[in-house]
């Protein structure tokens, strides 16, 4: 079964295109705009990767992979942001992150960065 | 440049020193004295820029340009001795400050020249006394008031250039404050751009359909991404305030006026019709009100009605912006100031930012309550400023310098 992935952005057309390309390299994916729809996504299926971007309006990325986590142990959270500094990035792995990539984000780094993080969770 | 309240102020500062009309007098009484026995105290004056090398640098333009100033000099001597010290007379007196504010010649410089004046007219005063002994220190005092008082207007010409440039300098730490989050909302649409980009140009044989999804999508988030620069343009691009008595229902009703907004809003104003003033800059104000109008009207795209209201409390003059929408929710409000807070809610954005930061640009602050499903309420609070029923503005005084000049009218 090819690997899940929830990807969650304010920006309805960030998760569309993200959605597209992940699609075409093999992986299921769901898409949320806020933290609330993503919970209620993973209540009912454990995915393998959360893509999550950091700064949204009412939960931040942040604190929704902390949820995540405490329920799916085994999703692995991958963080986008267009507010790459230290803070964020220490705060990302505080909360359990794999990496944090910034935007606008290099889809090939991000592509391998994905599979690494795949392989390492098994 | 205001020089209604500049008179405002000199005024409560003649009271202050005591200053009457038998000062006045007095100082008349002294020009018979010095008029033609100023030569000296001239001489000494360009003498003195001359010998200090601080000073030595402000006079560009050799003997030639002395000459000229010793005649200013002159004249602003005489013109202290006519005793006549009316609006005409405060507005010429801070404009000679602002002249050396202008050429670059240091505050301390500026007052310990008109000391060495000071000490020489008090001589020559005392020198050529024919009067009585006794009525000699009640002039001499007169006169040391009055340039007491002079020395105040060019202080105020000094304090002047400082506050403008120290709003220049807010300017721009409002603008490097606004950096972080102009990257942010120009790295998402960059980022969908890519993205498509990536897609169109990696996927074998995309459908027409998808091909063209992507082509919309991209020129979207450019649409998206010049939307911002044109906010941070029009933010940069705000003039420096100018600050004069404006009076609040008066531009309540020009900015309603002015104000296009959809037929089924209604625009209830219950202001107090009394005039209350408020110190400011009339034309951004006007964005302040305006902004606050239009966001009403935009929360309620079905129609319905926005409560305008004005009133003084004491020293604050509160105005108030009510509608009838939806309301805006408990997380949403500490938020809905910052810059660029969600793009995608109609009527929010860089407006309310902005108008956040006018409002405090003139010492007051906006605040903005909401119950969800009864409406949002916006309050504006800035100091009210007394305009005395007597002195009146003269046209001549008061035109709008322009923006960011740095030489007032």
């Amino acid at each position: 079964m090819n690997p899940s992935i929830l990807v969650v952005d304010d920006e309805p057309d960030t998760c569309a295109n993200l959605r597209d390309i992940l699609t075409e390299y093999g992986y299921r994916v769901d898409t949320a705009q806020e933290g609330e729809r993503a919970l209620e996504l993973a209540r009912a299926h454990c995915y393998d990767l959360a893509l999550l971007d950091v700064k949204m309006p009412g939960m931040d990325g942040v604190e929704l992979l902390r949820r995540l986590r405490a329920t799916n142990t085994h999703t692995v959270g991958v963080m986008l942001t267009a507010y790459a500094n230290p803070e964020t990035t220490s705060s990302a792995k505080a909360a359990g992150a794999w990496n944090i990539h910034a935007k606008p984000v290099d889809i090939n780094v991000l592509l391998a960065d994905l599979h690494l993080a795949l392989e390492s969770a098994v | 440049m205001d020089f209604t309240q500049l008179l405002v102020r000199f005024r409560q500062l003649q009271d202050y020193v005591d200053w009457t009309a038998d000062d006045a007098q007095r100082v008349r009484a002294l020009r018979p004295i010095l008029e033609h026995r100023l030569d000296g105290i001239i001489d000494d004056f360009y003498a003195t820029i001359e010998r200090h090398a601080a000073t030595r640098k402000v006079i560009e333009g050799g003997a030639e340009q002395v000459d000229r100033l010793k005649v200013r000099l002159r004249e602003w001597i005489e013109q202290l001795l006519e005793g006549e010290y009316d609006e005409s007379y405060v507005a010429k007196r801070w404009r000679v400050g602002w002249r050396h504010v202008e050429i670059g010649l240091a505050q301390h410089y500026t007052m310990v020249s008109l000391a060495r004046v000071r000490s020489g007219l008090a001589r020559l005063v005392c020198e050529h006394w024919t009067g009585q002994a006794s009525e000699l220190h009640a002039s001499l005092n007169a006169l040391h008031r009055a340039l007491d008082l002079d020395l105040v207007l060019i202080e105020d010409a000094y304090q002047f250039e400082y506050l403008q440039r120290q709003k220049r300098s807010d300017r721009l730490v409002a603008i490097g404050q606004m950096a972080a989050g102009i990257a942010h909302e120009l790295r998402n649409p960059l980022n969908v751009i890519r993205t498509s980009v990536f897609y169109l140009q990696n996927v074998r044989n995309p459908s027409e359909e998808k091909r063209t999804e992507h082509m919309q999508r991209i020129q979207r988030q450019i649409t998206v991404a010049d939307t911002v620069i044109a906010a941070l343009s029009d933010f940069a691009r705000l003039p420096l305030p100018d600050f004069r008595p404006v009076d609040v229902p008066t531009l309540l009703d020009e900015t309603i006026d002015n104000t296009p907004l959809p037929d089924l809003i209604r625009v209830d104003r219950t202001a107090a019709r009394e005039p209350h003033h408020v110190l400011g800059d009339r034309r951004q104000l006007f964005v302040v009100f305006g902004n606050l109008l239009r966001n009403a009207a935009e929360a309620m795209p079905g129609g319905g009605k926005v409560h305008l209201t004005s009133v003084r409390h004491g020293d604050v003059v509160e105005v108030t912006v009510q509608d009838t929408g939806p309301g805006i929710m408990p997380d949403h409000l500490s938020q809905i100031f910052e810059p660029f807070f969600s793009t995608k809610v109609r009527g929010m954005g860089l407006g309310l930012a902005i108008t956040k930061a006018i409002v405090e640009n003139h010492g007051g602050n906006l605040s903005a309550t909401s119950t969800v499903g009864r409406g949002a309420c916006f309050v504006v609070r800035l100091q009210a400023v007394e305009v005395p029923a007597d002195v009146s503005p003269d046209p001549s005084m008061n035109q709008l310098s322009g923006p960011t000049s740095p030489t007032p009218p």
